[in-house]
Parts: C-alpha cells; structure tokens; sequence
C-alpha cells in the first residue's frame, strides 16, 4: 500500500510511499480531510515518497492552512526522501519566515531542506 | 605569446577537473539541479570555446555529451551510475585529445565510437533520433553585460492540465544564471476549496544573468499568452553607474507598494528583526519578504563580484618566469645581506639607513613573491575523489573520501612534488586499511569506511593528514615480516612507533598477494624520501580496529627559509627557525656538573644536546660559555652545542654540490652577506643520525 494511515490517541500519521502526482489529488484530499476530521495531531510522513509534483505540494500547503484555521497541529515528519526535498527546493517553496496566519508563525516549510 | 589553442587547453584542463569534481558530487545527490548545471555548463563551454580554437573534433565529441546531459537537465533522463562512468570516460578522453593534440598524434577514433553508441544506449528511444540529429547550437550566444532581474510569473491555473510543468521553466531560468525562486503560496485556497487540479501557485524569481530580455522571455514563449508575466531589470552591472549603498529591506517593500511608510516606522520602532514583525503583523506576506531579501542578496552579491572582479583582474603568468622572479628574488636578498652588513660595519648614518629602506623592501619584495607561487590544496584533494572512486569499486570497497581544509597554501613546487606520495598513501589506505564491507559489517562497522583528507597551518608548516577507519597496523605481523626480510633481529624489543616505522623501509610490504594497487613494498619508503625530500617529515599513528593516522609535516616553501645563523670555530651553520625552541648558554661548570653525560636542565627538564664540534670533527678548543641552541623534532626537545649565536637570518636555499649528496645532516647551503658560505643543518637528520650511531655503539 503506497498510503497508510495510522490513528493513536495523540495522533494520526499519514504515510505516503512511492509515487504520488496529480493523478492521484483527490484519493489524498480525501484522506487528509479525514485526518484533519478526526485528529488534533497530523503528521504526513514522505519519507519514502519517491516521486511527486506541485498538485500534491499545494494539497499540503492547503491542508496545513485548513488545520491553523481549526486550531489543529499539522507537520511533515522530519525525514523526509530526497526526491521530496528537490522539488520542494525546485519550486521555491522554502521559507525562513512562517506564515502570520498561524497562531505560531510555524510554516510546513520553513527549517532545513537541504540535501 | 600564447597562442588562442594554448589559452584553450589551459582553460579546458580546469573545466575538466570542474566537470569530474560536478560529476563526483552529482553520483552521491542524482537529482542536485545545480550539480546537473555545472555538469552542463562544464561540457557547454569545452565544446563552445573548442570550436572557435579549433579544436573541431572535442567540439564534435562534447556536443554528444552535452546533448545527453541536456536531456537530464531537462528530467527527461535519470542519473544514473552508467551515466556517470561513461562521462567520466568521456572526460578522460577529451583529456587525452587535449594531450595528443600537442604532439599532433591520432586521436583515439575507435574510443569516440564507442563512448558515443554507449551513451545513445542509454537514452530512452524517443531521444535516440534526437540525439543524432542534434546540431551544435550556435556558437555565439545572446550575452549581454550581468543583470539582475525580478521575473513575476503567474501560470494560468489550467497549466498543469494542460501538461506543461511550471516547475521546468523555473529551472530553465536556473541555467541562466544565479537564481532564486519564492513561490507564492498565499493564494492557495483552504482544503474544501480547493481544486487539487487546478495551479494557485505564482512566482516571484529574482535572476542574476548576462543573458538578454529577449533570452529570458524565450522560457516562457509556449505558455506567455497564458500567464502573467513581468519582467524588471533591478541591478545592472555597467561599472560606472554611481550606486548607492543597496536598497534595504523596508525600502524595498514600500517601493513596490506592500507596504505603508507608517507601518515600517511602527515597525522599526521595535527591536526586532523588522521582516519577521511585518509578516506577523499581517502587514505583508512571508513570501514577499522572501522575495524582497533574495532581491537584497542578489544585488549585494552582483556588486561584490563586481568590486572583486575589478580589484583582483588577474593575468596568466607562464611557471618558468615565476621561477625566474623567485631565483632573483633570492640573489636580491643575499646582496641586501651583504649590504646591510657591510653598512653597518662602517658607521655611516646616512648609509645605515638606506640599508635598512632597502632591508625592508627587500623582505616586502620576498613575501609578496612567494605569496605568487602559492597555491590552495583543493584542486590537489579533488583528484582524489576519483581515485578513491575508481580503485574503491576495482576492488569491491565502499569507501566515501572527506575532505577539510583545501584552502591552505602550499608552495606550487611542494604541491607537485606532493601528489605522488599522496597518491601512495590514499591507494594504501583503500587497499591496506579499509576492510571489505563484510568484515566491516561483521566487526559493527559502517560498511562504508571513510578516508579523510586535510590541511591546516601549524607555524611556517603546513600539516596534511590521512586518515583512514580501517583496520590500523597489525604490529605483530609488521614484526614478524619485518624479522623474515632481515630487517630488525627476532630478538629485538622495540616500541609501537618503531614498529610502525619500519614499514618505511625499502622492500617492506605486509600485503599477502601483490595488486595492481599496492603490495609490492615499493611504496612507502619511496613516500618517505619524497617527503624529506621536501624538507617535510612523516608521522603514523594507529590503533587496530580503529584506522590509521598519517600526518605529513612541510614547509611552505622550498626556496628560501628563516633560520638561525650559528658559528663553530669559524663555520658558520644554518638551524631552520621553525625548529629552533630558544637558546641557553652551557658553561664548563654546567658540563662538569652532568658528569660527562651530554644533558642540561632547562627550567626543570633534562633535554639531551649534540655537539656540532664532535658532531663535524672540528678541532680546536671551545670557549669558555658555549650555547645550546633547543630544538623541537619529532623525537623530543634535542640541544645543539655551538660557539656562538650570530643571529636570525633569512636564507635562500642552494643546493649543495655532488660531494655533500650523501650526507643527510645537511640539507643545503647559503651565501652570507660577506660571501661565504654556510651550511643549512637538517636537524631531525642529524638528531636521527646521533641516535643512530649510540644505539650502534650500545
């Protein structure tokens, strides 16, 4: 299964291997809205996302805006694949500011993306 | 002069070890955009300049390459490790079509052939007629003075399904120049709303370029109906302009109206950093403040090339000129000593203090000259990345080679000499010292062993160090093949460092089968005398299991070096100043008082001394109160005994005729200020000889 979801009481992972693109947005919009239904805590974990593009990285962008919005915490978790990393550097996505609509000016991207 | 093909060769050379270097990093990160540009650029600009020097058929072959490479630039091909090594191959090649091109031998056909199908093997069908067909590109590009731009692009929000990627544009604009992408993600609308098709996002690049408007506006040429498009010369590079300091942040901002001149005065009233408050005000987004400072940087950086490149414009100078200004560099300073000594020996004011204008700039002179010649180490240490590359996988290996330190300065003749002896000890540390991945893995190893390579100052020395974690000496068996080749008795006790050192001695090997790497014991001892050679010294330590340290100790330079100028009898000798620790004077009393034994105390510390009139065999009687002077070797503080300390003196190296070419005490000679001659002591030599000869006489 390229996508796992996990639920605890503290939080929900949601696991994204191999190859995720446009193709495949609104499989994971779907889940993300889940997991931002059922859980406080979400963490999306790629690191064995082997491939993606910009499609998947908005969904996240957008999803990290909706959990600010409901107070919920929404993180990438911090190993993340290289393929990941390169395109997130690639599409100019990088922050060393974070947002001021979260409460605590953190930002999915903000922190080190290099290689 | 140089003619247009010498310029070309020289310039080629360092593009290749340019591309291996890009190549070598690229093999570790694959997808490294920057990396695959340096690879690009590398191969673009050998066959770009090969063909107006007319070098017609490395223009010919690099196009191949580069037409592949424009292929993963463009991710319509992966790195691949094939890939990597057929570059690197066709790197070597066009080295050798550089080189035979000198002594217009044949090139090498069959091998073009061959490296040029293995590459279209690799290409995906689709590209393999493209590939043949490609035409060089023109040679002369639509280049213009640099530039910094603010690109504003603003896809149409069906482009993705419309097939075209934003994200190749962008790195189309990376190619062009430096470059630095913010993304505009504020537009990005909440989950529920959003279109997961659909592009929200826009970008704000800020490009460094020589490339014109035109060139820049060709990236977008399939997609400009369909998006928003600005394009804004920031900077320009023109060198007359009057500038002022660059435009700070705030400034920025509100010169492209984001915000108001009341909220960055309330903004600065604060302490803190003032892009960080404005976006947590709401006041601005976080990416325009991005934007905003890679405009900043980029402007800051332009100017700073600018300034740099106006104030270090530099000029090729050929090797054997630059020897030429060292040599009369060195008869300069020789003459300055004689003046300076007859000067003042003939109490004349006036005459003393043209001497000492003259001394001055004369030092000023030599300092700037060899300043000339030096050179950093990192070209050196990138070779080795290869090396380490190609012999780690000839041998089944993993082995990752870490380098620190490649700015230091090294002499440009001591770099020269140094890379074969390096070349010996990095190919022992693969063969010898790393394991092979199993063993590692079997003894809780990473299984990838790491050789470490570095440089750093240590006074008028520069150290080198290798370091490997492999499996470090095994003393019992460089014992035991030490006592089958004759080399030590069985019965000899001896410290680790001994035993360690033995394995500088000709003909020693403990490799049980010979390779094409290493095992033939011709290595070490040779690496030892090229070492001394350069007046340097070498030092192992290790630790079984844990790896093995190799530290090589040179001087900066070959040709001249400070020293210390003593006397015995009427000799006059020179002690190297980077030895010299401080000098105490030996009377008779101190002597009678050791009984004999050749030892002093200096503040408490027994340190044994030599006395350079046994040492040489002069006759005569010393004086009263002779000196020592300490000295710090390898071994410990060591003493030597002279008449008398004359003083620092600069020294310019002279090779010493055939008659001395067996003595190792002895190292060279100089000419004083009053025409004679002094002999430049080797004092580990010397030390070493000493020791020698007592443990023979024990």
């Amino acid at each position: 299964m390229d996508l796992e979801v996990t639920s605890s009481a503290e939080k929900t992972v949601v696991k994204l291997k191999e190859i995720w693109t446009i193709e495949r947005t609104g499989e994971l919009k779907i889940a993300l809205q889940e997991a931002l239904r059922n859980s406080e805590d979400i963490v999306i974990d790629v690191e064995n996302l082997t491939s993606t593009d910009l499609c998947i990285l908005q969904l996240f962008c957008s999803a990290h805006a909706l959990s600010v919005k409901l107070g919920k915490s929404f993180a990438l978790y911090e190993h993340k694949s290289e393929p990941f990393k390169t395109i997130v550097r690639d599409a100019g996505l990088v922050r060393t500011i974070g947002c001021h609509r979260n409460p605590n000016k953190n930002c999915l991207w903000t922190g080190d993306w290099k290689s | 002069m140089e003619s247009l093909k010498d310029i070309y060769r020289t310039e080629a050379y360092e593009l290749l070890a340019e591309l291996e270097t890009s190549l070598l990093a690229l093999e570790e990160i694959p997808g490294d955009s920057e990396l695959i540009g340096r690879v690009f650029r590398a191969l673009h600009t050998i066959k770009g300049s090969g063909a107006m020097a007319g070098f017609e058929d490395i223009a010919a072959f690099t196009h191949e390459i580069e037409t592949v490479f424009d292929l993963v630039r463009n991710k319509e091909l992966h790195v691949t490790k094939p890939l990597i090594d057929l570059t690197l191959q066709a790197e070597d090649l066009i080295r050798s079509m550089l080189d035979v091109s000198q002594d217009s031998s044949p090139i090498d056909t069959q091998r073009v052939e061959f490296i040029t199908d293995s590459l279209k093997q690799l290409l995906p069908k689709t590209n393999s007629q493209h590939f043949a067909d490609a035409a060089p590109p023109a040679q002369s590009e639509d280049r213009q003075e640099e530039k910094t731009l603010r690109i504003y692009f603003r896809p149409n929000p069906d482009i993705f399904s419309r097939g075209t990627n934003p994200l190749l544009l962008l790195n189309e604009l990376r190619e062009m120049g430096e470059c630095s992408v913010i993304a505009h993600t504020e537009p990005i609308p909440e989950l529920e709303d959003l279109e997961p098709e659909h592009c929200y996002l826009s970008w704000d690049v800020i490009l460094t370029t020589e490339h014109s408007l035109n060139a820049i506006k060709d990236v977008f040429i399939f997609v400009e109906d369909e998006c928003d498009l600005e394009i804004k010369v920031i900077e320009v590079a023109d060198g007359e302009e009057e500038r002022g300091s660059p435009k700070r942040l705030g400034e920025l901002l509100i010169e492209r109206g984001l915000v108001s001149h009341e909220d960055l005065q309330e903004a600065l009233s604060s302490q803190r950093r003032i892009g960080e408050l404005l976006v947590e005000r709401g006041v601005v987004e976080a990416s325009m403040v991005e934007t905003a400072l890679a405009e900043q940087r980029h402007v800051e950086a332009a100017r700073s090339r600018q300034t740099v490149s106006e104030q270090t414009s530099s000029i090729g100078v050929r090797a054997e000129k630059l020897d030429t200004l060292v040599n009369l560099v060195g008869e300069m300073v020789t003459v300055q000593a004689r003046l300076s000594q007859v000067a003042a020996g003939m109490e004349n004011p006036e005459l003393l203090s043209i001497s000492e204008e003259v001394e001055r700039l004369t030092a000023e002179l030599r300092d700037n000259t060899m300043s000339i010649r030096m050179l950093p180490l990192a070209t050196t240490f990138s070779k080795f990345k290869r090396l380490v590359r190609d012999l780690s996988s000839e041998l089944g290996k993993e082995i990752v080679l870490e380098t620190s330190g490649g700015e230091t300065e090294l002499d440009k003749t001591v770099i020269e000499r140094l890379n074969g002896p390096l070349v010996h000890l990095i190919r022992n540390c693969i063969d010898h010292g790393i394991e092979a991945p199993e063993i590692r893995k079997a003894a809780g190893k990473p299984r990838e062993g790491t050789v470490r390579l570095s440089a750093m100052h240590s006074g008028a020395n520069v150290l080198i160090l290798i370091e490997d974690d492999g499996a470090g000496l095994n003393t019992e068996a460089i014992r035991s093949k030490a006592v089958e080749r004759h080399l030590i008795p069985a019965e000899t006790e001896l410290s680790e460092k001994e035993i360690f050192s033995l394995i500088f001695a000709p003909g020693f090997s403990t490799a049980g089968k010979i390779t094409s790497v290493s095992g033939r014991g011709v290595g070490m001892d040779v690496v030892k005398r090229s070492i001394e050679m350069l007046r340097g010294s070498i030092d192992i330590s290790s630790r079984k299991g844990a790896g093995t340290l190799i530290t090589l100790k040179l001087p900066l330079t070959l040709a001249i070096v400070d020293g210390l100028l003593v006397e015995v009898r009427e000799g006059r000798y020179v002690l190297p100043l980077s030895t010299v620790e401080e000098c105490v004077e030996l009377s008779r009393e101190d002597v009678a008082a050791s009984h004999g034994r050749h030892i002093t105390r200096v503040r408490g510390e027994i340190v044994p001394y030599i006395r350079l009139r046994e040492c040489f065999d002069i006759a005569g009687t010393p004086p009263e109160v002779e000196q020592i002077v300490i000295t710090e070797s390898a071994g410990g503080k060591v003493g030597l005994v002279v008449d008398r300390v004359i003083g620092e003196h600069q020294t310019v190296i002279k090779n010493i005729g055939r008659i001395f070419r067996d003595v190792d005490e002895l190292s060279g000679a100089t000419i004083l200020g009053d025409g004679t001659v002094a002999l430049i002591i080797d004092v580990p030599k010397l030390v070493e000889g000493v020791e020698r000869n007592q443990s023979a006489i024990q």
